[in-house]
């Protein structure tokens, strides 16, 4: 999954992606207004952390503009948090709100509630009949039995997962795992692919040659 | 309850002085009335006197009074015919009569007759000698008349009113004194009647009075009610409530509208107070957010040293932030409460420039800037350490604003009673939209540029604080792409 954080504050912004790559969010980042829309339009983003107070072009602008070509999930932070700026933000087209300063546990709920949301899930457990996942815990099993994923291959199952019985391309999995900064080595995704196969067995992800990938659920 | 109430005082103040005014009309208008019919009697009485006067003459007071008259015509009893029978205007004395030789005698008779025909009329008569002692009486006098009190000269009459009656006292030359009377009973009658009329008259006058009373005190209050009912409102918290002023001339409509521009004042006021408040809290949140974050992040799990030592620095960092932010936010409180006191000594504030250059130094280096100093030897009554601190910080702003290796020009000069000191850079300028709201509270040109530079948002504002505490003036002029001027007047007697 992959999320762009906005945010002028270097030391908060460093912080926040951080944590988010420890998640195993593929994570960019922005340090004002202008570049945070440039790379929200050209990525289809999980979800965008987008900071009010910005400068060059403040959020509420950032988020205008972008609605004109995206539904990405966005979730606003910011330091006013007066009903009327929420009323503003929500109506304007935001999809959740935080105020500063906030809890990093609580960003990452509302960021993985965002990311079920868009995928059109109501609940945290997905069933794979054979295997579960757990988007809340962030955490796989295999006949009750818990796997160990690392963060990136977490990630490949659970995009598969909010997508299954779909074929996902590669294109696809490249850009929601892979951040701009991450080396995207062709091959990179394969080696992931291969991993999980090893871990829950060789039919769980299915190859569709010259499409891409699917979990038939 | 009522008894505070504006309308129902006013209502009570009308109500006692209209039935007052209208109790004392009315009874002035009773008195002049009863005193007009009792002048009317004593005219009666005084034309009945006079016309049987005659027959009470001395010559004649030998004769039986009571003695039948002669036949004559026919005479009514009442008195107005008998008025009618003698019309007035006939002189009453003897001299203008006809000689008595030749008529005198039917005169006498006639009036004699007079006499007779009082017994039957309303009016009575006695008559008393010198002594007081009573020769004559109409058969229809009361038993007991009493004689007069004092003599008055011969001719004269004097009214008196005894016992529901009406007399009328007269004195002859020869000591003899004769009393004309009615009864008052039908005046009495009348006057009861009128009396009653004049109270319905009253209440009536009094009860249209007090509804017009209270239709004006409702009328003259209406536009209390509505201030008081708008300032409720504003007393309870809602200051865009404005009173509704129709009018503007009436002393009311010049309260309304002088309130209503204290409401606008109070309702900017608090709003500008929101706002700093605002400004402020947002200020501090940022950088509690980095230092919570951090902190947060830093606890997820175990990390290497170098890891601990980022969020460490990062947290470090976001303290002096708030640190800086604390301590302007409270200067500026005390300059607001007037609680910051300058100083005021002689000094030459040249070389109060100068130090504030010297602390500078190193900024300048940094950047590679100069700054190049013409100033004059002034010596002005000013706080030297915070007026340094107005320079330092003109000039670090002026620094951070220009590109490296640029130079910022520093002027001093005296003009008359005020010394000039200008700052200029070579800056990107300050957009003409902007210029009017540099000094304000947490205003920032360019935000991101301000906040890495660990500006507060308060410099500006500190500075014009001091600046005005000395009585002087802060001015900014800018040309975008060329530079700004930041220009300090300040009296050099101190405080204007």
């Amino acid at each position: 999954m992959r999320v762009l954080v906005v945010e002028d504050e270097h030391d908060l912004r460093h912080a926040l992606e951080k944590t988010l790559r420890e998640e195993g969010y593929a994570v960019d980042g922005a340090e004002d207004g202008e570049e945070g829309l440039y790379k929200a339009e050209s990525w289809d983003y999980d979800t965008v952390v987008l900071d009010v107070m910005l400068p060059v072009m403040d959020g509420w602008t950032v988020l205008e503009r972008l609605r004109r070509t995206k539904k990405t999930p966005v979730l606003m932070l910011t330091a006013r948090d007066s009903v009327k700026d929420r009323v503003r933000g929500l109506d304007l087209g935001s999809d959740d709100y935080l105020a500063k300063p906030f809890s990093l546990v609580e960003l990452l709920a509302r960021i993985r509630a965002l990311i079920r949301r868009s995928a059109g899930a109501a609940s945290s457990m997905i069933d794979l009949g054979d295997v579960q996942v757990d988007t809340a815990k962030r955490a796989v099993f295999q006949k009750l039995q818990p796997v160990e994923l690392t963060a990136r291959e977490y990630a490949l199952v659970e995009m598969l997962s909010f997508r299954r019985g779909k074929v996902v391309t590669r294109t696809e999995l490249y850009d929601h795992l892979f951040a701009e900064e991450d080396q995207t080595l062709s091959n990179l995704l394969d080696v992931h692919v291969c991993n999980v196969r090893k871990k829950l067995g060789k039919n769980f992800i299915l190859t569709r040659r010259g499409h891409g990938y699917v979990i038939e659920g | 309850m009522f008894s505070h109430s504006i309308r129902w005082q006013i209502q009570a103040w009308h109500g006692v002085l209209l039935m007052l005014t209208t109790a004392v009309l009315l009874v002035a208008f009773y008195g002049y009335e009863r005193q007009q019919r009792v002048m009317r009697i004593d005219d009666r009485l005084r034309t009945t006197l006079m016309m049987v006067l005659p027959a009470l003459r001395p010559e004649r007071a030998g004769e039986p009074l009571g003695r039948p008259p002669p036949p004559m015509q026919a005479m009514d009893p009442l008195l107005d015919d008998f008025l009618g029978v003698f019309p007035f205007g006939e002189p009453p004395d003897g001299e203008s009569r006809p000689p008595r030789a030749a008529g005198g005698r039917i005169a006498h008779d006639r009036e004699r007759q007079h006499l007779k025909n009082l017994n039957e009329s309303p009016i009575y008569y006695v008559l008393y000698d010198g002594a007081r002692v009573e020769t004559a009486r109409s058969t229809n006098a009361p038993k007991d008349v009493p004689p007069h009190d004092e003599r008055l000269d011969a001719g004269e009459t004097f009214g008196r009113t005894r016992d529901g009656m009406r007399e009328l006292l007269h004195f002859q030359p020869n000591g003899e004194s004769v009393i004309f009377g009615t009864s008052l009973a039908a005046v009495d009658g009348a006057m009861e009647k009128l009396a009653l009329y004049l109270t319905g008259i009253g209440a009536g006058v009094v009860t249209i009075g007090l509804l017009g009373g209270w239709w004006l005190a409702t009328r003259a209050i209406r536009p209390i009610a509505e201030i008081s009912a708008a300032a409720e409102k504003i007393s309870q918290g809602d200051l865009t409530q404005r009173i509704n002023a129709q009018e503007t001339k009436s002393e009311l409509g010049r309260l309304a509208v002088l309130l209503n521009e204290t409401f606008e004042r109070l309702h900017n006021t608090f709003e500008q107070q929101a706002q700093f408040t605002a400004d402020a809290s947002h200020e501090l949140r940022t950088p509690v957010s980095v230092i919570l974050a951090q902190t947060e992040l830093a606890l997820m799990r175990d990390r290497p040293p170098e890891e601990y030592r980022d969020a460490l620095s990062s947290c470090h960092r976001s303290g002096e932030q708030m640190k800086q932010v604390v301590n302007s936010l409270l200067e500026l409180a005390r300059m607001d409460s007037g609680e910051s006191v300058m100083n005021l000594a002689p000094n030459y504030l040249e070389e109060v420039v100068e130090d504030a250059i010297r602390f500078v130094e190193p900024l300048v280096e940094q950047r590679n800037g100069e700054i190049i100093a013409d100033l004059e030897e002034i010596n002005a009554m000013i706080d030297a350490p915070k007026i340094q601190q107005v320079v330092s910080n003109l000039l670090s702003n002026a620094i951070k604003h220009n590109p490296d290796g640029c130079k910022v020009h520093v002027n001093l000069r005296q003009e008359g009673e005020t010394a000039t000191l200008s700052v200029r850079d070579q800056g990107e300028g300050i957009p003409p939209e902007m210029l009017p709201h540099v000094f304000e509270r947490f205003f920032r040109v360019d935000k991101a540029r301000s906040r890495a530079d660990g500006s507060t948002g308060l410099g500006l504002s500190i500075v014009k604080a001091i600046v005005e505490a000395h009585g002087g003036t802060l001015s900014a002029t800018s040309t975008p792409g060329e530079g700004s001027e930041f220009i300090v007047r300040l009296p050099l007697t101190g405080k204007a």
